[in-house]
């Protein structure tokens, strides 16, 4: 009788041999491996109620491992700027996710969802500085809006802590946009406030360079279009 | 007082020899451990990740050994007949709930205290500088904790550990969104607006206790916050356990 039921679980374990040989020659289910899958974010909030962190931790090491994987090669993503809004809603002081996806968003050809990105960033984080500089490069590399790149660089001055050339970025782009009032203006103020000899003889450079651009000594420095379209 | 105490003793020595309870807290050191190897994943956001995980591991792996455990208290004793035993001596139904719950409160501030130098131990190794911030962070869990300790209590003494089990997770998560409620009361009107403020007083509000999403950007609670957070822990716990100690005189077994 015991025999019995060896005999039967071998015919079983037979069985379920076969039967994994059978669904070894099933094809695999088609999956677009090029699509970030981004879950409903009220679910997601609801689920993770005190553990927002973890999951944006989670979601970013997700992000990464398919930015590497896909977008090196294709050069293209789907879902990128839903994700990211995801995982900065789950964190909003997340900053290396600001960081990458701004650039990410502009290279992926989505430099409006870049600006967007960088605008909740800017709301979210009241204090941090490089928000505002890290869009005012968007804007002034990725769209070639010079005078609001200006706005943001003239932003940046107002936070605690602000790096100095953020005045000098300012300038530039109304350099770069062919306003040369406000260029002369900017880089004469500069070289009069100047509290070391580095950034005196850049603002002074720069004033120069204005005078010859206006006086026709030399070519503009503006760009017709952005860097990157 | 010498009562409790022995019922305390107990319990403490009963739950920290539980293997299952070891086997929860080893995961949650090697958990905590591995933080280290997904930072190697996380483009130089190693130190947040380490962090973010760590504090969540303590949180969430004192909830489950404070629903897992709290919920079969009293149901165990009850099941082995061991309740008869002490009930026949001169001990109150409180006293009895007394030690039970202090009993739990020991072990698991013992397990929080082991997680949390764990943890302190990975960040030391990472060179990340000490804030106090973390500390208030596992302070601001065995609050929570505390809490936890009553509700299950509570719920064990008058269902099955399985249904105790589920209620009090349900608990947890409703009280980790409270501030939801909070949200929905304030949109809403008329009887739905007082029925979701009251239901949003009424329910423990879990999210008071949470520091973890803070502390990582170097927050520090104020001592406002901290003795206010405290004696809520302290005041809800104690209506809770008030609660169980009357559901418990009462029933009959």
């Amino acid at each position: 009788m015991k025999g019995a039921w060896l005999i039967g679980a071998a015919a079983a374990l037979a069985l379920a041999v076969l039967s994994q040989r059978g669904l070894e020659r099933v094809p695999p289910p088609q999956v677009d491996a090029n699509l970030l899958l981004v879950p409903p974010e009220a679910l997601v909030t609801g689920l993770a109620s005190g553990y927002e962190n973890l999951a944006a931790d989670g979601f970013w090491l997700g992000l990464l491992q398919y930015y590497g994987d896909r977008v090196a090669i294709d050069h293209h993503a789907v879902n990128l700027a839903p994700m990211f809004k995801l995982i900065t809603r789950l964190d909003p002081h997340f900053e290396a996710v600001y960081w990458l996806g701004g650039w990410a968003l502009l290279d992926n050809g989505e430099p409006d969802a870049a600006i967007d990105l960088l605008t909740s960033a800017i709301a979210s984080n009241p204090e941090a500085w490089q928000y505002p500089y890290w869009r005012g490069m968007l804007r002034f590399l990725g769209q070639g809006d010079y005078l609001e790149a200006a706005k943001d660089f003239k932003a940046v001055q107002a936070y605690p802590g602000a790096p100095r050339f953020a005045a000098g970025l300012e300038a530039r782009m109304y350099q770069t946009a062919g306003h040369d009032a406000l260029a002369l203006a900017m880089w004469q103020g500069l070289a009069e406030s100047a509290q070391d000899k580095a950034t005196r003889a850049i603002a002074q450079e720069n004033l120069q360079r204005v005078k010859d651009e206006i006086a026709g000594k030399r070519p503009r420095s503006f760009r017709k279009r952005p860097l990157r379209s | 007082m010498r009562r409790i105490h022995a019922i305390a003793l107990n319990t403490f020595r009963e739950t920290i020899r539980d293997r299952i309870l070891g086997a929860i807290v080893l995961f949650a050191v090697v958990l905590i451990a591995s933080s280290l190897l997904l930072g190697t994943l996380s483009a130089g956001q190693d130190v947040k990740i380490v962090k973010d995980l760590g504090l969540a591991a303590i949180g969430a792996f004192g909830a489950i050994i404070a629903i897992f455990v709290g919920t079969s208290l009293v149901s165990k004793e009850l099941n082995a007949r061991t309740v008869f035993v002490v009930l026949t001596k001169p001990v109150s139904r409180a006293s009895f709930l007394w030690g039970k719950a202090l009993g739990l409160l020991a072990t698991l501030t013992v397990l929080v205290v082991a997680m949390g130098l764990s943890y302190g131990a990975i960040l030391a190794f990472m060179k990340v500088p000490f804030s106090i911030g973390f500390v208030q962070a596992a302070f601001f869990v065995w609050l929570e904790l505390v809490l936890l300790t009553a509700l299950t209590l509570l719920f064990s003494t008058f269902t099955t550990p399985v249904l105790a089990m589920l209620y009090a997770t349900a608990i947890y998560v409703i009280g980790h969104n409270a501030p939801t409620l909070l949200q929905l009361a304030d949109q809403a009107q008329g009887p739905t607006r007082a029925l979701l403020k009251g239901l949003y007083y009424a329910l423990p509000n879990l999210a008071t206790f949470d520091l973890k999403n803070q502390v990582v950007y170097g927050y520090v609670a104020s001592p406002a916050q901290t003795g206010l957070a405290a004696l809520y822990a302290l005041a809800y716990a104690s209506a809770l356990f008030g609660v169980a100690v009357f559901v418990f005189s009462k029933r009959e077994f």
